[in-house]
């Protein structure tokens, strides 16, 4: 009894151990696992209870910082996990360690009654028996079981449609289809991670077929495959699909980009929305299509701009100015109504020809002018001024009424008054004076 | 009566493993020993016997001595001495000693001649050799290593026909025993306990010869044999040793050469003499600067970390201040630490405390282990209990046992007004480590391993230029 153990941790003797999981709800969450050692602790539970275990410590790698949340977390081993591990105060076999987790090739399930055994009776799951507890995606073994199954049975069934397909050229693409599984892994070359419930990581290194795949239990994956030279990438989302992007976001495409959905497409800006194609632009709408701004819209285009509607084309504002750098048409297969409640002005700087093969008529509940800093031509078979108040015919300089057939000045109702301060030339070979003139007429002889 | 150095064998005979033959070696055993000691667990012990019987092959008795036969030993021995009317030592009854043991070897087997052979028959408790048939793979939840310790005992050996006695441990510990034999198990349990009583370290667990007279009336397996034994397990700390003397001591032993008669008063009856008498010493074992400076005796760092907590603390341990610590010590004064050397430091300079640094785990977050306040203090008092040890040669008595105080009357070369004059550091307490029991056909010897923790007065004024 007097030999004393060595007192310096680590020179007292490397003393290690293999040893079943059978706990890892380690109350303070360090990962500690309660393992019943192989040769060092009984199968009988009523000796040495699972609660009764020491906490075996779990050693991380190197890679894992093991602070603050910083690097790895220590958890993945289930119950009924075969460990390899250490004492850290040696042949006390007090303070056990755990330095890593040993794969077999199961035989029968747990029996919970019994150390050494997943006490919960879970592991090694029973369609698990009688194989390696390498992953099947590592080994390629019973795919049936496995994502490859899955994913193929939640493929796409068909093509996807493309934008535009009606209007592409024939040899252009006009759908596309989901890309079957890539999965072609070959043993060893395969490194699957999977979770409990069977989220799955794969880097597989298999020659020609090479892989990185991300899976989410219930079918969201991505999938970058070897194909051709390059990496493909397949992502599939089994539910909502959310990106966030904080500050800008970029995306580059030197290909296409086919966007399909079968339900609504939103696109929303909270400042500018701009859109720009190198080569055309192409809008197909099966139904209505609106487009609404609470500010201006500017249409502009280097060469013409068409805008054909099979109704009717309807523009509402507040003004409408239409400015043609040469000329402006109005063209109608049948009436063409140019209505305005205020005036309505038809300013030319050099003339303004109104011209019908029928009749013009120029209305106005109010005063109409024509207004011309040169001569104003009125012209017709027949030229009407027409007023159910009163017609005035003013100019500063000459007025001249002139006719080849008759001139008939008549009032129905009142005078007429012809009146000069200077003075008043009649010619006429005949001067017929129904009435008596109240002024001096002088013949002219 | 039966005067020290004397002793009368009433039986040592060896019963076959069924129990069902047993055969009186008291008349062909030629020595007897017998082995017990504070430092180890059981009783051991090896009978010479001349045979001419063939007890080994056992044609002619049919007992084949083949391993795992009980030895059967009932002596009685000299045991107390009182004082008379007269004022006179004189011996009492003798003691009556019981002992099984079990036989695991034979060994230095020499033909004397044809008919005729010597062999020793190596026996020990039956508790240590079950020990090594059983594995504790057991947990121990929230208890003192005293309740731990008594359950290991009695689960594991229920049929033991020893008495015991177990100190109460500070603290309550869980503990998982990784399949450990029953005494690896309860000597795990010794370095790591803490006496309730004393708060103190180390702790031993063994076993004597005799009990002080309480014969324990229990049966065990032997055959069909119903039997007693003396024995008695222990399982005390060193302070509790002490302790349980209240300063007194069993005996005191003194070295008389035969030109010296002084020590004894003529009145002295030859009992007395004889039961106080040493027939030789020998210092075994003097200061060892050097070992006690390496084992971290003097000075010492304990480093002690939680791996739950990440952190660690040290702990300075210098043997003066340690010593001070303890209430009790075999002795009255702490051993010299030396002078100051080259560097201006004793042995025992705070300075010199990384000379031996201890660095081990505080256990774990829900279960401490204390280490940090045992480990230096078990290794200190381990350490010193080795400094000074003794062997004194000793006309046998039924009466001393592992673990008591002797004072012993250690000469001086001086010669004083009075005639003697005896040592004056290492003249005094000792504790009895071990002792051999000799049994020959003619006496009784026993030899004490003794050692001393601590001086019989305190070195002073002894300096560097003294």
């Amino acid at each position: 009894m007097l030999k004393s153990t060595n007192q310096f941790m680590g020179f007292d003797g490397f003393v290690w151990f293999q040893g079943v999981v059978e706990s890892r709800a380690d109350p303070l969450f360090l990962g500690r696992l309660k393992v019943r050692i192989l040769g060092i602790h009984t199968e009988d539970k009523g000796l040495i209870p699972t609660a009764d275990l020491p906490w075996a410590y779990p050693v991380m790698p190197i890679t894992s910082a093991s602070m603050n949340g910083i690097g790895q977390t220590p958890v993945g081993a289930v119950e009924g996990t075969w460990v390899v591990g250490f004492f850290r105060d040696g042949e006390n076999c007090q303070d056990p360690m755990i330095l890593g987790t040993i794969g077999g090739y199961p035989q029968k399930t747990a029996n919970k009654q019994e150390g050494f055994n997943d006490p919960y009776g879970t592991y090694p799951l029973s369609d698990y028996l009688k194989e390696p507890d390498t992953n099947r995606l590592a080994r390629n073994q019973k795919l049936s079981e496995t994502i490859v199954q899955k994913k193929k049975d939640a493929q796409i069934s068909g093509d996807i449609p493309i934008a535009l397909a009606a209007y592409r050229n024939s040899g252009d693409n006009t759908s596309w289809t989901e890309p079957d599984p890539a999965y072609a892994a070959v043993y060893p070359f395969n490194q699957v991670m999977q979770t409990q419930s069977g989220h799955i990581k794969e880097y597989d290194d298999t020659k020609g077929h090479t892989r990185i795949a991300e899976y989410h239990q219930l079918g969201t994956f991505y999938e970058v495959y070897e194909e051709d030279g390059k990496a493909n990438k397949l992502t599939k989302i089994n539910g909502n699909n959310y990106t966030i992007v904080v500050d800008d976001d970029n995306l580059y495409v030197q290909g296409s980009i086919n966007i399909t959905t079968d339900a609504r497409c939103n696109i929303y800006a909270a400042n500018d929305l701009n859109i720009e194609a190198q080569s055309n632009c192409n809008i197909r709408t099966w139904k209505d299509t609106t487009i609404d701004t609470s500010g201006s819209i500017t249409i502009s285009a280097i060469g013409d701009i068409t805008i054909q509607a099979g109704g009717n084309l309807n523009i509402n504002a507040s003004n409408i100015t239409a400015t043609a750098a040469q000329n402006m048409f109005l063209h109608s297969v049948s009436g063409t109504a140019v209505s305005s409640i205020a005036g309505l002005s038809m300013i030319s700087q050099t003339y303004v020809a109104v011209s019908s093969n029928t009749g013009t008529v120029v209305s106005s509940s109010g005063p109409v002018t024509v207004t011309s800093n040169n001569i104003t031509t009125v012209s017709g078979p027949t030229l009407l001024l027409t007023s159910t108040l009163y017609t005035s015919v003013a100019s500063d300089a000459l007025i001249k009424v002139g006719s080849k057939g008759l001139v008939d000045i008549t009032s129905s109702t009142g005078l007429v008054n012809i009146t000069s301060p200077i003075q008043i030339n009649m010619l006429s070979p005949k001067v017929f004076r129904p009435v008596k003139l109240t002024f001096d007429i002088t013949p002219v002889v | 009566m039966i005067l020290p150095g004397n002793y009368k064998i009433n039986t040592v005979s060896i019963i076959s493993t069924e129990g069902r033959k047993q055969i009186d070696l008291t008349a062909i055993y030629t020595q007897l020993n017998i082995f017990e000691s504070i430092m180890t667990n059981c009783i051991t012990g090896y009978l010479t016997v001349t045979d001419t019987y063939n007890l080994i092959s056992g044609k002619n008795y049919a007992l084949p001595i083949m391993g795992n036969e009980i030895i059967y030993i009932e002596a009685e021995l000299p045991a107390y001495y009182i004082m008379n009317e007269k004022d006179e030592w004189v011996m009492g009854a003798p003691n009556v000693i019981t002992y099984y043991g079990r036989v695991f070897d034979i060994k230095n087997l020499t033909l004397i001649n044809e008919g005729a052979q010597n062999y020793e028959i190596h026996f020990c408790s039956e508790e240590m050799i079950l020990s090594e048939n059983l594995k504790i793979s057991q947990s121990y939840k929230d208890k003192p290593f005293s309740d731990i310790l008594t359950s290991i005992f009695n689960d594991n050996f229920k049929n033991t026909i020893s008495s015991y006695e177990f100190e109460r441990t500070l603290n309550n510990h869980t503990v998982v025993m990784p399949n450990w034999n029953p005494l690896k198990a309860i000597n795990w349990l010794a370095s790591r306990s803490v006496s309730a009583a004393h708060k103190t370290t180390p702790f031993f667990f063994y076993q004597s010869l005799y009990n002080d007279g309480s014969i324990v009336d229990r049966q065990n397996n032997f055959g069909n044999h119903t039997n007693t034994s003396s024995s008695k397990y222990w399982f005390l700390s060193l302070d509790e040793m002490i302790a349980m003397w209240d300063g007194d001591v069993r005996k005191t032993i003194f070295y008389a050469p035969a030109n010296n008669n002084s020590t004894y008063k003529s009145t002295d009856p030859e009992s007395y003499m004889r039961f106080s008498n040493a027939l030789n010493y020998e210092v075994t074992h003097s200061f060892d600067t050097l070992a006690n400076t390496s084992s971290g005796m003097y000075a010492s760092r304990m480093v002690t970390h939680d791996i739950t907590t990440k952190s660690y603390k040290e702990t300075n341990y210098t043997y003066e201040a340690e010593f001070q610590k303890y209430k009790y010590h075999v002795d009255n004064a702490g051993f010299f630490t030396g002078v100051k050397n080259s560097q201006g430091k004793t042995f025992s300079s705070p300075d010199y405390c990384d000379t031996h640094t201890m660095m081990t785990s505080s256990g774990t977050y829900e279960t401490p282990n204390y280490l940090d306040t045992i480990s230096y203090s078990r290794i200190n008092r381990l350490q010193s209990l080795n400094t000074y040890r003794l062997n004194l040669l000793v006309p046998g008595d039924g009466l001393t046992e592992p673990g008591d105080l002797i004072e012993f009357k250690m000469r001086s070369l001086e010669v004083g007004d009075n005639g003697k004059t005896y040592d004056e550091f290492y003249n005094g307490k000792y504790l009895v480590n071990s002792i051999r029991h000799m049994f020959t056909r003619k006496e009784y010897k026993m030899t004490l391993d003794c050692s001393k923790e601590s001086l019989n007065k305190e070195v002073r004024g002894y300096t560097a230029s003294a």
